[in-house]
């Protein structure tokens, strides 16, 4: 029995590589964007007083959390093979990953201050009053991707995927947003208290898409990302990503002309 | 009527606005010590938390309220750690204190507390005494050996503004407390002295 069914899966494979052989490869290009959200660590750091886990008692909102975004674009190469059922690509994307302490929201302002020290001597500890400190950080990402396209070619059509990143920076800022507008004259010595970004980090994500359009012209792609996991180095950096979801729009050309599924 | 409710809302918004100012700055930081786990961990940036143990009991500053004061009157500069003591930080504990009395010193503002850096105090000499109370009672501690050490005492300045001033140390002593031999052992504070908690009169 064990024999038959050792014989059964490698005709099947023997089969599918030979109608890979037969069949024409399909190239596709993509052109992309799309953003992911990121949860991050507590900003634990000895340069901040603030409330990072406060009591039961306290409401939610009196914390001060460490929040992440990054938003990308780039283009992609795509190959099929496997009956055009999987394809793999990669390319390169332009990323930037806003980080920020303090925010509520990704896109409000903290309805709180904290504590900043700055300055320390053998005399005196100064400390600046901020609604939040920022930083905005870029990187040249290399994404390497598997898509799996099980169902047949209709027009709109769903299909999976898994991926890996790699990112390494190539700039960053930071920017300190004050309790006190004259304190915005000490903003280079307030925000050298910051950490850089992580000089590099990589990152996985499950996703699933819609197609738009037939395999032979171009199409508009809807991607989720869930999840999608980012390992950055162990060392001290401004905030740590670690997990959260995020989308991708993409749009499609084809490569290859005349070419059947 | 009206208008007086309007009057008292309007002060009291008043009042606690002026109270909220770097109540941040003022809350307990209690980190653990990895050695001594019911002590705070020694620090130096103002955490407003002091502990020691008394007789191996820790006797530590509650999670709210004034760990410290420093009270100039009647030619006596008193040092209050004010605490609990208790066999856990989160237990409710016996309320106790420890106080330090300087005659030699005498201070004029908060500021002035400044010149105890690096200080390092004999409690056995007679410019200084040390009491502990515990719950209601006061005692007088007949001190056999001991110090207090003022490690670093620093201004902290928020926005460029003086808030208050940080004491941080370490104490210790053996004394005789209402007849009976008592140890207080890897003492550390680190506390704000500001206007809210300096008192001379």
């Amino acid at each position: 029995m064990k024999s038959k069914l050792l014989f059964c899966s490698i005709m099947v494979l023997f089969m599918a590589f030979s109608l890979q052989g037969q069949e024409k490869k399909l190239k596709f290009l993509f052109v992309e964007s799309g953003a992911d959200f990121l949860d991050c660590e507590e900003p634990q750091k000895d340069y901040m007083r603030a409330d990072i886990d406060p009591l039961w008692a306290y409401y939610a909102t009196d914390r001060v959390r460490s929040l992440c975004y990054s938003e990308h674009f780039g283009i992609r190469l795509e190959y099929r093979f496997l009956k055009n059922k999987l394809g793999i690509s990669s390319g390169l994307r332009y990323t930037r990953m806003f980080s920020s302490i303090g925010k509520t929201s990704y896109w409000t302002d903290s309805p709180e201050f904290f504590y900043i020290r700055y300055r320390m001597d053998a005399t005196s500890m100064e400390y600046a009053k901020v609604y939040g400190l920022s930083q905005k950080a870029s990187y040249l990402e290399v994404p390497l991707e598997f898509r799996i396209y099980p169902y047949s070619d209709y027009p709109v059509n769903v299909y999976y995927k898994a991926g890996v990143s790699f990112s390494y920076n190539i700039g960053s800022g930071s920017a300190v947003d004050f309790y006190e507008a004259p304190m915005e004259n000490y903003e280079a010595e307030v925000a050298a208290v910051i950490e850089d970004p992580p000089l590099y980090y990589g990152s996985f994500h499950l996703g699933i898409g819609l197609k738009i359009g037939k395999i032979n012209k171009p199409g508009l792609i809807l991607e989720a990302n869930l999840p999608v996991a980012v390992a950055v180095p162990d060392e001290a950096c401004f905030v740590k990503p670690q997990n959260g979801a995020g989308f991708q729009i993409m749009v499609r050309v084809p490569l290859t002309k005349n070419e059947k599924k | 009527m009206k208008r007086g409710f309007l009057y008292t809302g309007l002060a009291m918004m008043l009042i606690s606005g002026a109270c909220s100012d770097e109540t941040e700055l003022q809350k307990n930081v209690f980190i653990h010590d990895k050695d001594y786990y019911d002590l705070p961990a020694y620090s130096e940036w103002g955490y407003n938390t002091f502990g020691a143990y008394y007789d191996m009991v820790p006797l530590v500053s509650d999670y709210t309220g004034t760990p410290a004061k420093i009270i100039n009157t009647a030619g006596r500069t008193s040092f209050y750690l004010n605490g609990h003591l208790s066999s856990g930080y989160y237990s409710a504990g016996t309320d106790a204190a420890i106080i330090f009395d300087f005659f030699s010193f005498d201070p004029q503002s908060y500021t002035d507390l400044l010149s105890l850096n690096n200080l390092t105090a004999d409690l056995q000499s007679p410019v200084y005494a040390v009491r502990v109370k515990i719950d209601t009672a006061t005692y007088d501690c007949d001190i056999l050996e001991g110090s207090l050490v003022f490690t670093k005492v620093r201004n902290l300045i928020v926005d460029k503004k003086q808030v208050e001033v940080i004491l941080s140390g370490t104490f210790g002593f053996r004394a005789l407390v209402d007849q009976e031999p008592v140890a207080v052992t890897m003492g550390r504070f680190d506390v704000g002295i500001g206007t809210n908690n300096f008192f001379r009169y």
